[in-house]
């Protein structure tokens, strides 16, 4: 069964449309990159999937669950976690209080317990900090030891993507949605990056939805690729048949190689 | 206080299922009841009123006058909310001190006309003494509004929101405060020319109309179409409504913004002093308290208009001005709800309300929310 | 053009414009409570902008990337040159207002009267009153000037003893009643005739504060390293403090006397308000005006409760709803009538964010307090006129309305309240609504629901802020609307700011400056919304975290150089590259 459908979705802001019946299916554990020119709607479908947008026509089904109409709180406590284009953290909150926050749909604290210290909040928030840890930890070193205890904006442009991604595994996802993740990165750290993606397949069990535009990333990490313009699919396959797709190179490729 | 899913288990894989109430925005719902709430109530009081015995029935001059009055009101607020217009399109920011600025060119313009009144000159060549009043209601609120731009706002420009919005607070005690440390507390007669007093008329177009409304409707008239030209005309205007587009992209078209944000602090000061006058000359008093109410009014106008939208301020002010004076006796008589009068706030402020939960572009707006 | 203009002078032509500002509106003329010997708290504020600006313009400071310090001579010479600018500027001043006259100023301006003039110009009429004045505010640039060129080591003390000085010569009211009451002397401290600090006081004062704070700010480390040592140590300094605090709490009412435990019952209840708009405002970052709402729920909500009358035009009428609870039965229904009125506020406004929820809060604020002032619902709330013969909060043979005894029932819902946000603000809630405040879309889309954190937030904060509406109800024992207008908002608002958002510490501290102060310096109140104002502003504008931020992360900031060289050590790989964002955007998404 497939793990998301997006079903002849579309989208328009006045008279523009950011999708026009996109069909997009996502299989359980796969890798699926969704490429295309700036404009192209990519984000667009990221922002239906996850509730921020409603869209004016189709379906998204999670599950074999429609989720369209949904908060995005809800979407998020179903299991589909994203990080988004140009990163958003909770600036003056630590670096483990932002991953602690990501644990937030996975328990249950109301205010009664936080105030009367019952013995199911300590258990809890000790488990929400193992949970965040554990989260942060998936980076190595690089958000661990004293980090943790800092402002979420002192860190380095890297370390907030990780941070952000971090955050996003501690909602406990099936489903993780990452916009361009490695947009802003060294070459160094996207090799880094892209081996953590997937390593969050075969070690979190993890589908991923991956929108990029590094193709070197898109080539090393895909199962499927999608490849999408003015917001339809024009093409789906594997990276190489997409990436020789007459129409994906008219719309995107044409004036820049495959890498 | 249990979340609002069935979801006992242990993190995991998530395996919640969500229920068909939670479907149904809980924003939606909320917004539907109080629609029919509201609606329900004004169609009811607006019945009740209508149908209300002769005898406690107001009669149609009466309406007249309210509604007259209502326009009168209309255009003092209209001008003052140009002010909060203007500022919140350059600046994204509600300068909640601007009924203060109104207050104190009320204030300042007050002096000389009690010096005219006594010394005779107001009655004798009443035109040159309102000529030299409200240029110096003018010149005081255009130098104070400067005044709190460079001090309080400029250091905050790239604050966040909330921070600015506390200053221009606390700049609205101070202002105040000031006024009652400078001006003494009591509530002073403001003097008005006999040609202009209360019972003196005039009718225009068969409706007879107190000569200080026909001033105060007129002169707002003129001030919208002034402002209007000002902006869509003048090399000025363009800077400002350039700033008011991207601040940023503005600079380095070349445009100093420093000073095209503080022309627009000018020009509405310019007009709440305007607006100052002629509340003196309208309600015949001031004292440091008045720019508080019609401050909150003028901001409601012009949020009910469309916030950074001229016409939207003029339209609002308007529509705020009709609503204040014809609401209370028109929606609340008839629930023989004693002093209706004492309500006009509430009306007032949940217009506010209303507009901002139903359409928070304003009547002129795009319908949108805020922008961000 | 203004750059122009020395920077030196430019310092000094605006503590001028202070200096007259102050004049005007009254603060030098009607403060005439003397400090020390015979100089009155008018004198000491009118000095303040000159040893301001001299301290300013002669502290260290950066040109083009270096840290350039003054010679102490120079400090001097520089304040000296600002103080001289702003005497001018007084001078032109004193000469106007004798040009035009005193009654031709004193129309417009109140504050301008024979008393401050003769302040200004020393006694002396014409130039020579002029020419004094100059002198003074010369010497008083200069002051400040040599206080701003000293290193910090002396500047630190010096200015912590003065401040400590002008403090102790206001509170001769309370400190006086307190060293009676355990038998010491304090006639060779305060003047029996000015009642304030003699001269010699005033020094040994200075001289002892200044030799502490120095030798404080010499060993400090050492002592804290001291008792830091071991957890064993550093707990028990802890349990010291703490039981140091609590001895202290409970020792106060007696020590001040009951008209001061009045002005504390009246501290503790901004405390609760400035509390519970934390909730709201500092934590989940809602700002809202209309706080006065919960403060008036809860004092009506209990006047109705506990069998308060309501003030008819022909004596006193119980009202349509009446019920004869104890005040601390009272108390769980004031509570949840007060969460379900932030309830019903919240509702309505969940899209709005910032300004607008700021405005439209204010709004039900004021609809609260038309509303239950209105003839509409006089029979339940007594309309204008208000309720009064509201019942005290009995406990056997107390009842706490004595100022006293209803400080320790206020010290007692502090205590709760504190406990509350303290719990709150380290738990799941707390992060739920820091993520909120930090940035609402993102704390949405990462699982927050957004919906219920704001309700929960509007609903905790009138909640406890209800408690403080309740208290005034006992405290007062009678309510008409003059007491829940929008400055109740605004104070509680200022309360907050001042000690910083989201700090609790800030909110009694904050507080105790903003009703404290006031309230003990009588003379003070009609200054006391000025204050505010001017308090909102500059906290804005200087320190918008506060005076006491949030401690855990400034200490963190502090640190956190240590830290990094440590953990630097240990990793080798880089890490700090590509820290310019992308531009890569796209359009539509």
């Amino acid at each position: 069964m497939n793990l998301l459908e997006v079903r002849g979705v579309s989208k328009h802001f006045g008279g523009l449309y950011a999708l026009s019946g996109l069909d997009v299916e996502v299989e359980e554990g796969e890798i699926l990159s969704i490429i295309g020119p700036n404009g192209a709607g990519k984000s667009t479908v990221f922002n239906v999937i996850t509730g921020l947008y409603t869209p004016d026509d189709g379906n998204v089904v999670f599950r074999g669950e429609s989720i369209v109409g949904l908060t995005p709180n809800q979407i998020t406590r179903l299991g589909i976690a994203r990080t988004f284009q140009t990163v958003h953290l909770f600036p003056n909150m630590t670096v483990l209080e932002n991953a602690m926050v990501g644990q937030h749909c996975r328990s249950r604290t109301t205010i009664f317990g936080a105030v009367f210290l019952t013995p199911s909040m300590r258990r809890e928030e000790r488990s929400i900090r193992e949970h965040a840890e554990r989260a942060l930890g998936f980076f190595g070193r690089r958000l661990a030891g004293y980090r943790q205890d800092q402002p979420a904006f002192s860190l380095s442009y890297a370390n907030r993507r990780r941070l952000e991604m971090a955050r996003a595994l501690a909602t406990e996802p099936t489903l993780l949605l990452l916009d361009e993740p490695t947009a802003g990165m060294n070459p160094r750290e996207t090799l880094e990056l892209r081996d953590h993606i997937v390593r969050m397949r075969d070690e979190l069990g993890l589908t991923i939805l991956l929108i990029e535009h590094d193709m070197r990333v898109v080539k090393g990490v895909s199962d499927r690729v999608v490849a999408c313009d003015y917001g339809q699919k024009i093409a789906e396959g594997s990276y190489e048949e997409v990436a020789n797709d007459e129409h994906v190179i008219e719309a995107y490729l044409g004036t820049k190689a495959a890498g | 206080m249990a979340e609002g899913t069935d979801l006992q288990a242990p993190p995991g894989p998530a395996t919640a299922r969500l229920g068909r109430l939670q479907r149904l925005p809980l924003r939606r719902l909320i917004q539907i009841v109080l629609a029919i709430l509201i609606i329900g109530f004004v169609v009811l009081g607006t019945y009740k009123t209508l149908t209300l015995p002769p005898d406690e029935r107001y009669d149609p001059s009466t309406w007249k006058a309210f509604v007259i009055s209502g326009v009168a009101q209309g255009g003092i607020y209209a001008l003052i909310a140009l002010g909060y217009t203007l500022v919140y399109g350059v600046l994204r920011m509600i300068n909640f001190a601007h009924g203060e600025v109104f207050m104190m060119g009320c204030f300042a313009s007050f002096f000389f006309a009690d010096a005219y009144a006594n010394s005779g000159l107001l009655n004798r060549h009443p035109f040159y003494a309102l000529a030299i009043i409200f240029a110096i209601a003018m010149l005081t609120s255009c130098l104070i509004a400067m005044l709190l731009e460079r001090v309080a706002y400029r250091p905050l420009r790239n604050s966040p929101r909330l921070v600015p919005l506390i200053t221009a607070i606390g700049a609205s005690l101070f202002l105040q405060n000031t006024a009652f440390g400078f001006f003494g507390p009591q509530t002073q007669a403001y003097p008005v020319p006999d040609v202009l007093g209360g019972d003196r008329t005039w009718t225009i177009l068969g409706i007879t109309m107190q000569r200080i409304q026909v001033v105060v409707i007129v002169t707002a008239i003129l001030a919208v179409i002034g402002l209007t030209l000002f902006i869509s005309r003048t090399r000025t205007g363009r800077s400002i409504r350039a700033v008011a587009e991207d601040r940023e992209i503005a600079s380095l078209m070349g445009i100093d913004v420093d000073r095209t944000i503080m022309i627009t602090f000018a020009l509405g000061g310019l007009l709440a002093g305007i607006a100052g006058v002629q509340f003196g000359l309208t309600f015949g008093q001031v004292s440091p308290y008045i720019g508080f109410t019609p401050g909150i009014a003028a901001f409601t106008a012009s949020v009910l208009g469309g916030i950074g939208s001229i016409g939207g301020a003029a339209l609002g002010g308007l529509l705020l001005g009709l609503l204040q004076a014809v609401g209370p006796p028109l929606l609340f008589t008839g629930f023989n709800i004693p002093a209706p009068f004492q309500l006009q706030d509430v009306i007032t402020f949940s217009v506010l309300v209303l507009v901002l939960i139903f359409r928070p572009g304003g009547i002129l707006g795009s319908g949108e929310a805020e922008k961000v | 053009m203004i750059r122009r203009i020395p920077r030196v002078v430019r310092a000094g032509l605006v503590a001028g414009i202070v200096s007259v500002y102050l004049c005007l509106v009254g603060v030098v003329g009607s403060l005439v409570t003397d400090v020390v010997g015979r100089i009155t708290v008018g004198r000491v504020v009118l000095s303040i902008p000159a040893i301001l600006a001299g301290l300013v313009v002669a502290r260290p400071r950066v040109v083009s990337g270096e840290l350039r310090r003054s010679s102490v001579w120079a400090g001097v010479s520089s304040g000296a040159i600002v103080g001289l600018t702003t005497g001018a500027l007084l001078a032109v001043f004193i000469g106007v207002v004798n040009l035009l006259g005193i009654e031709t100023i004193r129309n417009v301006f109140i504050a301008v009267k024979p008393d401050l003039m003769s302040l200004l110009t020393f006694g002396h009429a014409g130039v020579v009153g002029s020419v004094l004045r100059i002198v003074a505010e010369v010497a008083l640039g200069a002051v400040g000037g040599a206080i701003g060129a000293t290193p910090d080591r002396i500047r630190v003390p010096t200015v912590i003893a003065a401040t400590v000085v002008i403090s102790l010569g206001l509170l001769r009211r309370i400190v006086h009643p307190a060293l009676a009451q355990l038998g010491l002397r304090d006639d060779w401290l305060f003047s029996v005739v000015t009642l304030g600090l003699t001269w010699f006081g005033a020094v040994a004062v200075f001289v002892v504060a200044f030799v502490t704070t120095f030798a404080w700010r010499a060993n400090s480390a050492a002592i804290v390293a001291r008792t830091h040592r071991t957890p064993a140590t550093e707990r028990g300094v802890r349990l010291i403090v703490l039981a140091a605090i609590g001895g202290g709490l409970i020792a106060l009412p007696f020590l001040v006397g009951s008209i001061f435990s009045q002005i504390l019952g009246t501290v503790g209840i901004y405390v609760l308000l400035g509390l519970g708009l934390n909730i709201v405002v500092g934590y989940a970052g809602l700002l809202d005006l209309g706080y006065v709402a919960f403060f008036a729920v809860g004092a009506y909500t209990t006047a109705v409760l506990t069998g308060g009358s309501r003030v008819t035009t022909t004596g006193y009428a119980p009202p349509s709803f009446s019920l004869h609870l104890s005040f601390f039965v009272a108390i769980p229904i004031v509570v949840v009538v007060a969460a379900l009125v932030g309830l019903l506020i919240g509702a309505p406004v969940l899209r709005l964010r910032g300004d607008y929820l700021a405005i439209v809060t204010l709004g039900f604020g004021e609809i609260a307090r038309v509303l239950f002032s209105s003839d509409w619902l006089k029979g339940a709330f007594g309309g204008t006129q208000g309720m009064t013969a509201i019942p005290a909060a009995p406990i056997g043979n107390l009842n706490f309305r004595d100022t006293q005894h209803f400080y320790f029932l206020v010290l007692a819902f502090c205590l709760i309240a504190l406990y509350i946000s303290w719990r709150l603000a380290d738990s799941r809630v707390g992060r739920a609504w820091n993520a909120m405040r930090e940035d609402e879309q993102v704390a949405e889309a990462v699982g927050v629901s957004t919906v219920r954190y704001k309700l929960l937030a509007f609903a905790m904060g009138g909640a406890i802020g209800s408690l403080g509406g309740a208290l005034f109800a006992v405290q007062v024992g009678a309510l008409n609307n003059a007491s829940f207008m929008l400055l109740v908002s605004i104070t509680a608002l200022a309360v907050v700011i001042l000690g910083g958002m989201g700090s609790i510490p800030g909110v009694i501290v904050g507080a105790l400056v903003l009703i404290g102060i006031p309230g003990v310096f009588s003379e003070f109140e009609q200054y006391r919304l000025l204050l505010y104002g001017a308090v909102l502003m500059a906290i804005m504008i200087l320190r918008p975290q506060g005076l006491i931020p949030n401690i855990r992360r400034s200490q963190e900031l502090e640190e956190e150089d240590v830290a990094q060289d440590k953990w630097a050590e240990a990793v080798t790989s880089d890490e700090h590259a590509a820290s310019a964002a992308s531009p890569l955007g796209e359009g539509a998404g």
